[in-house]
């Protein structure tokens, strides 16, 4: 079973529209495809109702795993097959199959064990390919996926040179190599330094989440030859580390968990220019688990606020596209073009479907 | 002390305290009442409910049976 | 008492300056047993986090912050924080604050999500594991009364309520399609509280339909007159002071009814505050708002903990907050929304803070505060609407009785008001004054004692419908002196006969009621409250006997309440006939106000009713 995580930089960057686009591929290729979240991907509330207006379109077969007061909310009909031992803010999460395709709101799980969990039973009903929708800028969960794609546009920003930097970040960053010494920090889970003569300072914290740590860590680490920072590793006090260690960090090898760990707070522009940093002083940054980066799709679709209110605009597609590819090496996608295509087989589908 | 005279005896100060229990409000009393001036006082009634304490001080300017200020006329 | 396992909570303001919502969770979960940790506001996540960290064995995390713009991101940071730093499955996160939805903490990545409206028994029950159950918890103390309970509303006079049938069904009629500035702020800070209007939007609407003095206030930072903004820190000092933790003695104990309420608006939250806890300790089962005259005749709203050097508080969204925050769960909150220009916003906001009562008149309003009838009319309406909506029940009080108005008028005004309320799914009260009124010094209905007429009034509402009944406001209004103890004596025997009348409640006032050269004191406040509650142990349950007059007199309202609604639904026109003098004449004292006239506008905006 492969499983695909959406993560998106940040709201209406298009990443519902992307994993459509990419469910009815699946589905084109004849594959037992599941579905989850780690958010709520329901849609604004419909302000006369108040009640949530679903948007995920699932073809017939999809196993959905959402919260079980979902099922009712969407269009589609489930039949449920499983009432998982795992819950979110919205209660217990189950597997259901769509009988009848239509709309559906996902709510999966939202922590990585429970994600974890999940996956499991879609690997027990027989799916082949699993998709996971993201939620706003949250990455950690995605540890459990084999591979990601990631969705950027102008709702992040609206600045091109922005994007492309941001977009190159993610692609070090996801890119970053595999440790070779995976055996021997296998077992740590909390920040170690390994000093050339043998020696080992275990620290208790897992995570560089000050500066006071992270000037206790330098120091520890001037004769270091491996650091292991097995938990959140924050942009900006990377940089610090990497300034407080300077010309010392020559041949150290700093061990990061996975690339999630340096997208926290969002800080990944800064995040990756202390991993250039790091390089320029001759150390280098591995990851314990790579997830690789399969695609990056682009909306060039942003809510402009005019006079208080918001109203849809558009950056230049090809433009974007063009920058962003030269950054990347993975495909990137503009979820914009082939939409209304993708729009009308998806209403023949469901025409047939009936029909049948 | 031209005022204090006209009390026909004794000058009553009561009032609505915070205080912790009526053992704290009976000491911030007295030394309210010391700080005023009067020496010679009482605390006629203390009664804690909720956050503070009731509280009725009283000073004696003319006790019963001593020179009168407001008889001899004087100081006024 | 706990039978809950011992959690450990670490609370996180994650917001610039609120706080106060944690507080009072805070003090709920604290009372249950449980460990807590208040962070102070402010703190970026990694901040949060390290702290998280440092504390061993921290089984939830309670976050509280109002959604706004880039919130969201800000609250799904922290939450992907904590899952990459490897406790997330540890550890229980939570997060309160307004606008929050179990559908917006799911998609943050919270584990339960709490908006407004929230207990904090509930958010105790939540961290226990078990199901929460409203009314039900809080097995100590004073328990808060519903004063409409077991009340039938049913009518006992027929002809009067025929009559009131009539004069409420052309009221709704006439209100049909139209609406106020009043009208739309409400809806606006309703959609706002929600979270459902962007924050710039809400405020460039909200401005249109407000004074000057409101908009320069947002615009600006101009501060009205006699206003100030309190300071972050004058409000950590508030909540470190903490003298009246723990206490919960009630001096009315075991004695039914009436509920006593006190009226505080010193002008000043803190101040407020330290005088409700006061009363409240004192035996005060309910504490009344009062805000300062000039809110009543100002469109629009203020914001901030803002305190006034004068007589009343000023009423805003963080003001009340603050004051709901220090009141005993088991004390009734009455918001008055009654006499003005922003009647129907004000019930808005006390619904959402969590008040229990709210105040709602509008032939008082128009006869004797000042406002244009028919403005006040659709603005009453309109408050009467959201007060059904969040559930408040609310008094109508008959203060024209005050400026002359003579208490049949006065009482049919009432009634229309409160048949109207039952028409819309409304609990009122009525509210009746005990008061030596300019009618009783002009025909002498008090000239032998003030048990007669004051009981005639009780006995002529409830031969007319079974209502609960509130006398005001406050008790023995103008047989107060300066002098404390006359003060508190009058208010005692009042009280003593509303209790023996069976009425449900009463407002009673300080022992400085009649002095107008300062605020009231707090010991002034106790004066009263002891005094009654020195009363109420006197007669027990043995009762006050009026005279004959009283039954008399009682039936003489009821034939002029009677006339008087006759005359109205005659008439055709409920807001004609206060402008005409119906329920109160230039004549009597009563002149039907100016504020707000012609503001009206039909309900597509732009047209001019």
């Amino acid at each position: 079973m492969f499983k695909v995580g959406f993560a998106g930089t940040a709201k209406n960057t298009g990443k519902t529209t992307a994993l459509m686009y990419f469910l009815q591929q699946a589905f084109a290729g004849c594959q037992r495809v599941g579905l989850s979240g780690i958010g709520y991907d329901g849609e604004d509330l419909d302000h006369l109702t108040g009640l949530p207006k679903p948007r995920v379109f699932c073809p017939r077969g999809t196993i959905i795993a959402t919260a079980q007061r979902c099922l009712a909310r969407g269009t589609a009909s489930c039949r449920l097959l499983e009432v998982l031992p795992v819950s979110n803010a919205l209660g217990p999460i189950c597997l259901a199959e769509v009988v009848n395709p239509g709309l559906a709101v996902i709510a999966g799980p939202n922590k990585r064990g429970d994600l974890r969990r999940t996956l499991k039973a879609f690997a027990r009903g027989g799916c082949e390919l699993v998709f996971v929708d993201g939620a706003f800028g949250r990455m950690s969960p995605f540890v459990e996926v084999d591979g990601l794609i990631l969705a950027t546009g102008a709702a992040r920003n609206r600045a091109l040179d922005c994007l492309v930097r941001e977009t190159r970040a993610l692609d070090r960053i996801f890119t970053l190599p595999a440790a070779v010494l995976k055996g021997a920090v296998e077992g740590e889970n909390t920040i170690v330094i390994w000093g050339q003569g043998g020696g080992t300072i275990r620290f208790r914290e897992t995570s560089l989440l000050s500066p006071e740590l992270v000037q206790e860590v330098a120091r520890a680490a001037a004769s270091a030859e491996v650091i292991s920072l097995p938990g959140a590793v924050p942009g900006r006090l990377l940089g610090k580390f990497s300034r407080e260690l300077g010309e010392d960090l020559a041949g150290k090898t700093l061990i990061v968990s996975d690339p999630t760990k340096l997208l926290v707070l969002g800080e990944y522009v800064e995040a990756v220019a202390a991993l250039d940093q790091i390089a320029a002083f001759g150390g280098r940054v591995m990851v314990r688990e790579r997830i690789p980066l399969l695609a990056v799709t682009i909306n060039p679709f942003y809510p402009r606020e005019v006079n208080n209110t918001f109203c849809k605009d558009f950056i230049d597609g090809n433009l974007l596209k063009q920058a962003l590819a030269a950054v990347t090496r993975v495909p990137v996608i503009n979820v914009r073009e082939g939409g209304p295509a993708y729009y009308l087989d998806t209403a023949r589908r469901e025409v047939v479907t009936i029909d049948n | 002390m031209k005022y204090k005279s006209r009390i026909l005896d004794a000058l009553d100060v009561e009032t609505f305290l915070l205080a912790r229990d009526e053992g704290e409000a009976k000491g911030i009393m007295e030394g309210l009442l010391v700080e005023l001036g009067f020496a010679d006082h009482d605390i006629v009634f203390l009664e804690q409910v909720g956050c503070g304490v009731r509280v009725r001080a009283r000073a004696y300017v003319h006790r019963p049976g001593v020179s009168y200020g407001w008889l001899a006329g004087g100081e006024q | 008492m706990m039978a809950a396992e011992r959690k450990k909570i670490l609370l996180v303001p994650l917001d610039p300056v609120h706080d106060v919502g944690l507080k009072l969770i805070r003090r709920a979960l604290k009372e249950a047993g449980h460990d807590t940790l208040l962070l102070p506001p402010g703190l970026e996540p990694n901040e949060v986090v390290s702290k998280l960290l440092e504390q061993n064995g921290v089984d939830f995390v309670l976050v509280s912050r109002t959604i706004g713009y880039r919130v969201g991101e800000l609250l799904a940071e922290f939450v992907d924080l904590v899952e990459a730093c490897g406790v997330r499955e540890r550890v229980i996160l939570v997060v309160g604050g307004m606008a929050v939805r179990p559908e917006l903490a799911a998609e943050l990545g919270f584990d339960a999500g709490f908006g407004s409206g929230t207990t904090p028994e509930e958010v105790v029950a939540y961290v226990e594991g078990r199901p929460f159950v409203a009314g039900k918890e809080r097995g100590t103390g004073k328990k808060k009364v519903d004063l409409t309970a077991g009340y039938s509303y049913a009518y006992r006079n027929r002809e009067i309520e025929k009559q009131l049938d009539l004069i409420t069904q052309e009221i709704l009629t006439w209100v049909g399609n139209k609406t106020s500035p009043a009208v739309e702020r409400a809806r606006l800070a309703f959609s706002a509280l929600r979270g459902e209007i962007e924050p710039g939007e809400f405020r460039e609407k909200y401005l249109g339909y407000c004074d000057d003095l409101v908009r320069d206030y947002y615009n600006h930072r101009r501060l009205p007159n006699r206003t100030r903004l309190l300071d972050r820190e004058e409000l950590d000092a508030l909540e470190r002071h903490q003298h009246w933790e723990g206490i919960s003695t009630a001096v009315r104990e075991g004695l039914p009814r009436p509920a006593i309420f006190i009226q505080y608006g010193t002008g000043c939250p803190i101040m407020d505050i330290m005088h409700i806890k006061t009363c409240e300790a004192w035996g005060a089962d309910g504490v009344v708002h009062f805000d300062p005259s000039w809110g009543a005749r100002t469109e629009g709203l203020l914001a901030g903990y803002l305190a006034h050097s004068e007589d009343g508080t000023v009423i805003t969204l963080e003001n009340l907050r603050l004051l709901k925050e220090y009141l005993w769960p088991g004390t009734l909150w009455q918001v008055r929304a009654h006499r003005g220009l922003n009647t129907p916003e004000t019930v808005v906001l006390a619904g959402e803070v969590g008040a229990d009562l709210t105040k709602i008149n509008m032939v008082y309003a128009s006869l004797g505060a000042g406002m244009d009838p028919a403005r006040m009319t659709v603005d009453g309406v309109e408050a009467i609407r959201w007060a059904v909506h969040y559930g408040l029940s609310f008094d109508v009080v008959t203060n024209e009785e005050l400026c002359g108005v003579p208490a049949y008028k006065a009482f049919a005004g009432m009634l229309i008001v409160a048949h109207l309320a039952r028409k819309m799914g409304g609990r009122p009260i009525l509210q009746p004054l005990f008061c030596r009124s300019p009618e009783v010094m002009i025909y002498g209905q008090m000239k032998d004692n003030y048990i007669d007429y004051n009981a005639a009034k009780i006995l002529a509402l409830q031969g007319i419908i079974d209502a609960p009944l509130w006398p005001g406001a406050p008790i023995g209004f103008l047989t107060h002196t300066e002098d404390r103890v006359q003060s508190a004596v009058t208010t005692a025997l009042h009280a003593c006969l509303a209790r023996s009348l069976g009425v449900e409640a009463i407002s009673i006032a300080s022992s400085d009621e009649a002095y107008a050269g300062g605020p009231i004191v707090a010991a002034s406040r106790i004066d009263t409250l002891r005094g009654t509650y020195e009363g109420f142990r006197f007669f027990g349950s043995a009762g006050i006997e009026p005279t004959s007059r009283a039954q008399e007199w009682a039936q003489e309202l009821v034939a002029g309440i009677t006339r008087v609604l006759k005359d109205v639904a005659s008439s055709g026109s409920f807001v004609q006939a206060l402008y005409r003098g119906l329920l109160g004449s230039p004549e009597d004292g009563a002149y039907p106000g100016r504020v707000g006239r012609g503001t009206l506008l039909r309900k597509e905006p732009g047209e001019d009713v």
